[in-house]
Formats: C-alpha cells, structure tokens, sequence
C-alpha cells in the first residue's frame, strides 16, 4: 500500500493532469486542481479509475500498478503451466483503454513543485518478445517511462511466477510521495503501523491524533502494540480497563485515522480516498470535513476523494464557507460512449450544494 | 446541515420554469394543464435556490445550474417575474 520514500521537500499541488488510454479514459483533462476535490459520478464511470490514474501518474512509480491491481482485489499469477500471450496479456490489459494492449498509457502531470512530468506505460518490448515465443517460461515487462526535465527514467515490472512477487528492473526516481486507499473495509495492519511509526519516531502522530479526538473525544491514547504477532494499532479509551485494538473499538474510527495519518505521513503530497464516507456516522461529517480541510493545510497535502453520499457532500458547506476556492467537484461521466469529467470550482460548487441540487 | 439534507432535486424534464413563488408556480401549473402546453418542470426560486425565494432568489438559483449532472439535458429555462416596476426585466438582465 505504502511505496517507501522520504518525506518530500517543498510543497508539491497538482495543479493539472492529462492521461490518454488508461482504464475506461480515452482522454481526459484536469485542469485548475484544488486542495480538496471531490469525485462524484454514477458506477462504473471512472471515479476510482481516475484515482488510479493519478496514483499511477504521480507516483511515476511501477510498484503502483502492482497496488491498484490488488486494490481491485486481483491477485499476482502463479506459475503457470503454458504460459501463452493471451495469459500474459490479460495480466496487464485492463490498465489499457479499452483493454488494448497494443496502445500506450500517456500522462502529463504538472505540479508546483517539479513543473511537468510525463509517463508512458506500455507492453511493446514485451509483445516482441511473445511472437518470438508464444510460451513464455517468464512473464515479460510492463515498461515505465518517465520524463523530467530533460531526463528519461526508464524502469520495467515484471512478475517472478516462482514467488508471484514483483520484480524491477531500472531506476526507481523518488518522486513526491502519495498515498491511495480503497473503498474497502479491509485494513492494511502493517500500513496503518508504518504510517503510524513513522509519524511517531518524529514526533508528528500528535496532529492526527488531536484531530481524530474532535470527533471521538473517547479515544485516549492510540499506540502499537503486537495483536498475537502482528503489530497493530491498539486504543485506549475513556472508561475500559484494558487497551484493545482500534478496529474492536470501531472500523469507521479505523478508516477515519489512517485518512488522517496518511494526511500526516505524506506532508507536501498527496492522498487519494475512494468512498471516503465510508463507516463515518452521518453526523460527524461536518467536523471531518472541517478537520481534513485543516489537516490538509497544516500539512500541505492534496486530497482527492470520491463519493456516493449526498450526506457526504452536504456536510462540505461548513468547511466550504471558510475557504471556498480550495474544493473542486470532479464528476465523472459517460457521454455518447466515452468517459468524460466535468469540473467546478468554488462558490459555483457551493452554490449547488446550498441549492440541495443532485449533482452527483 | 439541516433537515433538507435528503432532499435533492434534479432536472427531470427538458423544459424548465423558474418562478418567483409558490403562487406563480401554481398558475403557471393551471395554465400549462389547461391550455395543453408541452410539459414543464416548475419550480419556485426558493426552492431552486436554497436561499432566497422571489426575484432575490434568481441568482443564487441560476449561478449553479449548470454544476448538475441532468443540465446538459434542458433544452431551455424560462424566467417567470412579476413586472413590479418598469426596470424590473432590465434589473433582472442586469442580474
């Protein structure tokens, strides 16, 4: 879940993104981003796609295309008995535009830290190598491309069907960081203990910690410590004797601290929440807004979130009046058989919110 | 958030009247039923505004139409107002 890399240095907003032939995006155009944006649209029009696309993108890093295929729940292959190039293809296909392998994945990032960064992801080597033999003892790379500044940073994935492990090949350029959770309930123990550790070595956990108490004044102390063998985040709250782990007291509170710390942990990044509602009591989702819109700031994180719930969206006035400019809504929609976003900014966003108009 | 949370509206028909009130929304209601006139979604600026009803309400109510999804659907909007004085279409233009 986590890719390893330092704390970046300078604040780093993505202020426009382009990517062609990824997932169900032919193209499409951000132009304009904001600190909090908002991804609404209908299922299956490209809301966790285009989170995806900027993980992809802004991490610039292959590991991240190991990470969104498990978040989809696909597992890595094992060995095969005949391996074939339909096998090896169906492995990366769903990365391309309409399942094509034969297209290259094309990004364009621009953020205000490193200025433009393209990638182009692609299967080419590896398509010469399958006609040359239809049976492939390993499976061949994807192929990642990055350019900055004049430099070319080339790195290729594969997959070692001994271990179904990933294995690279090249340069990984540490980039700024950024960080992408899944709509799931499930919990990534050893993450949220990274994350958590890493906060805690430099003395930076207190903020995520301060901020979750404004909404469950109940948990006292949140601290790691081993469930049998696995370190997990355990909580002691007001009124039990023991300290119990933090999914025992509620998996919503769970969901809500690792927002917060990877919001903590990924200073001058970004942080990428799909149904970022999820588990959160409908009452409390003012104040969240309000304490993420703040998190945000404090730690000059970029958040990129989607959701189905109007709730959810309604509860963004309060912390929309204090700083509208920095929300954007991004509905994601299909058109005449393409995927299309639209965007909108500000005070015409929140002007349709105070209306109790359906925009998602 | 208050007790309106739930309740969202949407473009449901392609032909679009916004008024100042619920009176004019009534007759405007009548008059369509009975001069047979092609269907219209009708809805008082209060409500489409969320803020303010009358001709205060308009503004509020058209600035962010076009952020609903079902908007590109509308073929048009039509503006109900009461002539309350001799500049009102020119305040209303204006606006």
């Amino acid at each position: 879940m986590v890719l390893a890399a330092d704390f970046a240095k300078g604040y780093r907003m993505i202020k426009s993104f382009e990517i062609r032939n990824f997932r169900c995006f032919e193209q499409i155009q951000l132009k304009d981003l904001r600190t909090i944006n908002l991804i609404v649209g209908d299922n299956a029009s490209g809301k966790t796609a285009l989170n995806e696309a900027l993980y992809l993108s802004a991490t610039g890093n292959p590991n991240a295309a190991v990470l969104i295929r498990q978040q989809r729940q696909r597992t890595l292959p094992q060995i095969a008995m005949n391996w074939s190039s339909e096998l090896f293809q169906s492995l990366w296909a769903d990365l391309f535009y309409n399942f094509d392998p034969n297209l290259n994945i094309w990004a364009e990032l621009v953020d205000s830290l490193h200025g433009t960064i393209n990638i182009t992801v692609s299967l080419s080597e590896a398509k010469d190598k399958i006609k040359a033999s239809p049976e492939l003892s390993a499976i061949p790379p994807l192929l990642f491309k990055r350019f900055r500044k004049g430099k070319t940073t080339t790195t290729k994935l594969s997959i070692d069907t001994k271990t179904a492990q990933p294995v690279f090949d090249g340069r990984i350029d540490p980039l700024p960081i950024c960080y992408i959770l899944p709509s799931t309930q499930q919990f990534y123990w050893l993450d949220m203990a990274n994350l958590y550790s890493d906060l805690s070595k430099n003395k930076l956990e207190l903020p995520a910690i301060n901020a979750i108490r404004q909404d469950f004044p109940q948990l006292a102390e949140v601290l790691i410590l081993l469930d049998s063998t696995t370190p997990v985040l355990f909580a002691e709250v007001t009124n039990l004797k023991n300290r119990i782990p933090l999914t025992v007291v509620s998996s919503g509170i769970t969901r809500y601290l690792n927002i917060l710390l990877a919001i903590s942990r990924y200073k001058n990044g970004v942080v990428l929440v799909d149904e970022i509602e999820n588990g959160i009591y409908w009452k409390k989702l003012p104040n969240v807004w309000k304490v993420l819109r703040a998190l945000c700031r404090e730690c000059d994180v970029q958040l990129f979130a989607t959701t189905h719930s109007n709730e959810c969206l309604q509860a963004l006035i309060p912390a929309m009046e204090e700083a509208p400019n920095d929300f954007c809504l991004l509905r994601t929609e299909v058109q005449h058989g393409k995927h299309v976003i639209s965007q909108f900014y500000g005070d015409k966003f929140l002007t349709a919110l105070e209306q109790h108009a359906e925009i998602r | 958030m208050d007790e309106r949370v739930d309740l969202t509206w949407r473009f449901e028909k392609d032909r679009f009247i916004l008024c100042e009130g619920i009176d004019d929304k009534n007759f405007l209601d009548c008059l369509i039923k009975q001069r047979q006139l092609p269907d219209f979604q009708i809805m008082d600026s209060n409500q489409a505004s969320g803020k303010a009803g009358g001709k205060t309400g308009f503004w509020p109510a058209l600035k962010a139409f076009d952020v609903q999804a079902a908007f590109k659907n509308l073929k048009g909007i039509a503006i109900v107002t009461d002539n309350d004085t001799v500049n009102t279409c020119l305040e209303m233009e204006r606006e």
